[in-house]
């Protein structure tokens, strides 16, 4: 069920009564992509900082309220968006939405606890970025892959921003982002919907709408040629990932269809031991551990097609570069086989049935589309659309778009 | 024919419902259980709404079965899909993949498992029930394949050598248990896993991979009747020609007290501090596992979170754990700082623990516990992977089949000396290991 309260908050309630247990989420229409230079790290910050208390309820009150009945909680941030949850017996819903709805628009941020929470978000760049290649060379991959486009920078924030940051940064950012007509409540379980409508407007209906500034998308640039990056840590096994610039559901004057045929190019790759990644680098030519390959086409902006390898210990990296050429090669000159295609729907048909086992995992898809692209009837048509992918589609959207002008490679070296 | 099958199922099952440890909830966990012929027991839990089937095998085949060929427990599990006497790895995977299914291994100190998720329609379930069977039965570990995973395996390990979690959790698990086979790492080590032959691999394979050595556990939305037939299938295709069952429990080491400190070149210290604590069964495991809950087991409502993240922004992550096996389990503190800040939070960790293990809980913290543990239950509980897992674990360990029904009654009657008992017991805190791998300004 779908619908709009009159402040603009949009509401999305699905049930599952298969345990007396719910999710209730909080989308808000808000990422790092909304950030400037200089301003990196902002949207997740804020995220950090809505743990600290409102004048109503002060501190930690929230939290501990959820845990003492038995929830659990958390939020995450994206390039596009910011959300938060909590997950516990349906009876205590009321409160989950009681407290959320009040920080919406009454966060303390106090100088003392920014000046805390902001050393936590630093030691949390250093454990999954600086002290990890992989999550340097993803960074550098998106700060190199894009001029102008907003990807640019890391969710988390550059850390010299994470220096020059201040509570008043935050809170600027809260006052300009947090309204009713800028978020989506999402929840799923054990519900009724007339008796949870009648809850959400009972705490959100009184809820002024803000003026909200356009989100801009910055388009990005014309690229002359491959981008190559290359980054030497000492004593670091090495690692290889690129990306191809390719469309979104979301971008402007697109062929839809071409999305669904870049989710299935990215399954011939890689989902399974016979794909293509993992047949070839792994098992007949042993030059990689493990390879993957993702792509989002419910991203709001362009994202990238990425593909990432793990070589085995000692073998070159420029000798698995060629080899993975000639996997891109062939997937533009040859057509994929029905077997290949059959597996990937066969795939996508059992893993929508799978991941109705958890309701946290329904209510990300659908906040998620919701807030990206806007409308969640994409979930229902998703099977569909991929299983009208044809081989000659998915050997076009290779052609079109694992190309040197939209590919950046970086990969890991040792030190020599 | 059939009628006579239905007779057996009455005698042999008995329904177990769990449904009354709270009033306000209905979160309710009808478990099945059964034998089979040749003796493997099976719990089964239906689940209604999703069509699909999860089936979990649970062998005692765990890492702490290597004996001198570290890594061999791992590799087999890995091994099982790569072929077997009539099909080809490609062929095996094409199987499960081209029916959307999910076959899956895991390997810890003392169990493993093999399992397969599916899809119930026939068309799809039919296939892979059959070739997940003939996996069970006739593994052939292709000597190709065997170097292929070995050499995967080594380049895995030699990997790990420069993340630093990766040695830290290493050397502590060597300090705490020594010469006992709980010291080493599931997926072996450099040398040891070299040593490993395709030989070496069947004799695992059927020595441990066994029906005398197996549980089942199965939540489905089929009939019971149905699940029975695939157990009998299951248990039947484990069936092994001779069984040997090797008993290599080794004495723990004794533990004194000892500061480690590993120099690596990273920007964050990663600190282990910890002991040995209990087995699976222990009288002190509720009064410990609610204990640990307050001290450093339950997120931000934890001591160690409110103190070293909230109060002084030291880290993004500290926790600890109590993880009970067969024999003495770990007790775990784990944290990551920046390198200046190490020796302040193991001095601020180690004050908080010899406090802890002292004084308890205050009424309020365990009060608070309480409520999250037996209020949260029904989350625990509320997906299919969720029970198996439990199924799992029930089976494996012996523990009553009741375990789930009783668990919120027991939470609810720990006291604050129970708990003080418990961690003095335990935890003693003059056999504590602290490590620190950092660089220099951690030491």
């Amino acid at each position: 069920m779908e619908q709009t309260l009159e402040n603009g908050l949009q509401v999305i309630l699905k049930k599952d009564k298969r345990a007396p247990v719910v999710t209730s989420h909080i989308w808000y229409k808000i990422g790092s992509a909304d950030e400037y230079s200089g301003k990196t790290g902002l949207s997740h910050a804020l995220e950090h900082m809505m743990f600290k208390g409102t004048k109503k309820y002060p501190g930690g009150i929230f939290s501990q309220t959820i845990a003492k009945l038995g929830g659990k909680e958390n939020a995450f941030t994206s390039k596009d968006y910011t959300a938060y949850y909590q997950t516990l017996p349906s009876q205590y819903l009321e409160h989950a939405l009681k407290f959320e709805s009040d920080r919406m628009n009454n966060l303390v941020i106090k100088k003392e606890d920014f000046l805390k929470e902001i050393e936590v978000i630093k030691e949390e760049r250093r454990l999954r970025t600086d002290d990890q290649p992989e999550g340097v060379a993803y960074e550098q991959l998106y700060a190199s892959a894009y001029n102008n486009s907003s990807y640019h920078d890391p969710i988390i924030g550059w850390m010299e921003d994470l220096n020059a940051m201040s509570e008043q940064d935050i809170s600027d950012w809260y006052d300009n982002w947090y309204a009713p007509n800028n978020a989506t409540v999402v929840i799923v379980g054990d519900i009724d919907f007339k008796e949870t409508l009648q809850l959400i407007k009972k705490y959100y209906g009184p809820k002024k709408r803000v003026k909200i500034q356009d989100r801009t998308i910055r388009d990005e640039p014309v690229q002359y040629g491959a981008k190559e990056i290359s980054i030497q840590i000492k004593d670091k096994p090495s690692y290889i990932i690129m990306g191809y610039k390719v469309p979104s559901l979301n971008s402007k004057d697109i062929d839809t269809s071409e999305c669904y045929a870049l989710s299935v190019l990215s399954g011939i790759l890689s989902s399974g031991q016979n794909s293509r990644l993992q047949k070839i680098l792994v098992r007949d030519k042993k030059v990689a551990s493990y390879a993957d390959s993702g792509y989002s086409m419910f991203s709001r902006n362009d994202p990238l097609f990425l593909i990432d390898i793990n070589p085995l210990v000692g073998e070159d990296t420029e000798k698995i570069q060629k080899e993975l050429d000639a996997i891109i090669v062939d997937l533009q000159t040859n057509l994929v086989h029905k077997k290949e295609l059959d597996r990937i729907k066969a795939q996508v048909l059992a893993s929508e049935v799978y991941q109705r086992d958890s309701i946290d995992y329904q209510a990300r898809i659908l906040g998620m589309i919701k807030t990206s692209i806007g409308d969640i009837s994409l979930i229902d048509k998703y099977t569909e659309n991929i299983n009208k992918v044809t081989a000659s589609q998915v050997r076009s959207v290779a052609k079109k778009y694992l190309v040197s002008n939209l590919k950046t490679i970086v990969t890991v070296n040792d030190e020599k | 024919m059939m009628k006579n099958n239905i007779a057996v199922f009455s005698k042999i099952f008995f329904l177990i419902t769990i449904m009354n440890f709270s009033s306000i909830t209905k979160a309710d966990v009808k478990i099945l259980s059964y034998e089979t012929r040749n003796g493997v027991k099976v719990l089964f839990s239906k689940s209604e709404n999703i069509p699909m089937i999860d089936i979990k095998i649970t062998f005692d085949a765990g890492s702490s079965k290597d004996g001198s060929l570290k890594g061999l427990s791992m590799l087999t599990h890995n091994l099982l899909d790569e072929g077997t006497s009539k099909k080809k790895s490609e062929e095996i995977a094409s199987i499960f993949e081209s029916t959307g299914s999910v076959f899956n291994t895991s390997v810890n100190k003392d169990r493993s498992t093999i399992s397969l998720r599916s899809l119930t329609d026939e068309k799809y379930f039919n296939p892979c029930l059959k070739m997940f069977l003939e996996i069970l039965s006739d593994s052939s570990f292709p000597i190709s394949e065997v170097n292929l995973q070995k050499n995967r395996t080594i380049s895995t390990i030699i990997e790990n050598k420069s993340d630093p979690s990766e040695i830290a959790s290493s050397i502590f698990f060597k300090e705490i248990y020594g010469d006992h086979p709980y010291a080493s790492q599931s997926i072996g080590n450099e040398n040891s896993v070299k040593k490993i032959n395709r030989k070496n691999i069947l004799d695992f394979y059927q020595k441990h991979i066994s029906s005398s050595n197996a549980s089942i556990a199965i939540v489905s939305s089929l009939p019971k009747d149905q699940i029975i037939k695939i157990s009998e299938k299951i248990s039947k295709s484990l069936e092994r020609k001779e069984v040997e069952n090797i008993s290599n429990t080794k004495e723990m080491k004794i533990l004194k007290e000892k500061y480690i400190f590993k120099n690596f070149k990273s920007e964050q210290a990663h600190i282990y501090i910890g002991s040995t604590s209990i087995e699976r069964g222990s009288d002190n495991h509720i009064p410990l596992y609610v204990g640990n809950y307050i001290f450093g087991g339950s997120g931000f409502s934890a001591r160690l979170m409110k103190e070293l993240r909230v109060k002084r922004g030291l880290t993004y992550g500290v926790y600890s754990y109590v993880y009970p096996l067969k024999e003495k389990g770990p007790f775990l503190i784990g944290i990551e700082t920046k390198a200046e800040q190490a020796q302040l939070s193991v001095k601020l960790i180690r004050e908080m623990l010899a406090e802890f293990v002292e004084k308890g809980p205050t009424d309020e913290e365990l009060k608070h516990a309480k409520n999250s543990i037996i209020n949260g239950f029904p989350l625990r509980i509320d997906s299919n992977s969720d029970i198996l897992n439990y199924l799992s674990m029930i089976n494996y360990y012996n523990l009553p089949k009741d375990y789930l029904k009783t668990f919120t009654s027991k939470i609810s009657k720990v006291t604050k000396k129970d708990i003080i008992n418990a961690f003095k017991t335990e935890i003693d805190l003059d056999s504590i290991i602290t490590l620190v791998v950092g660089n220099e300004k951690a030491k």
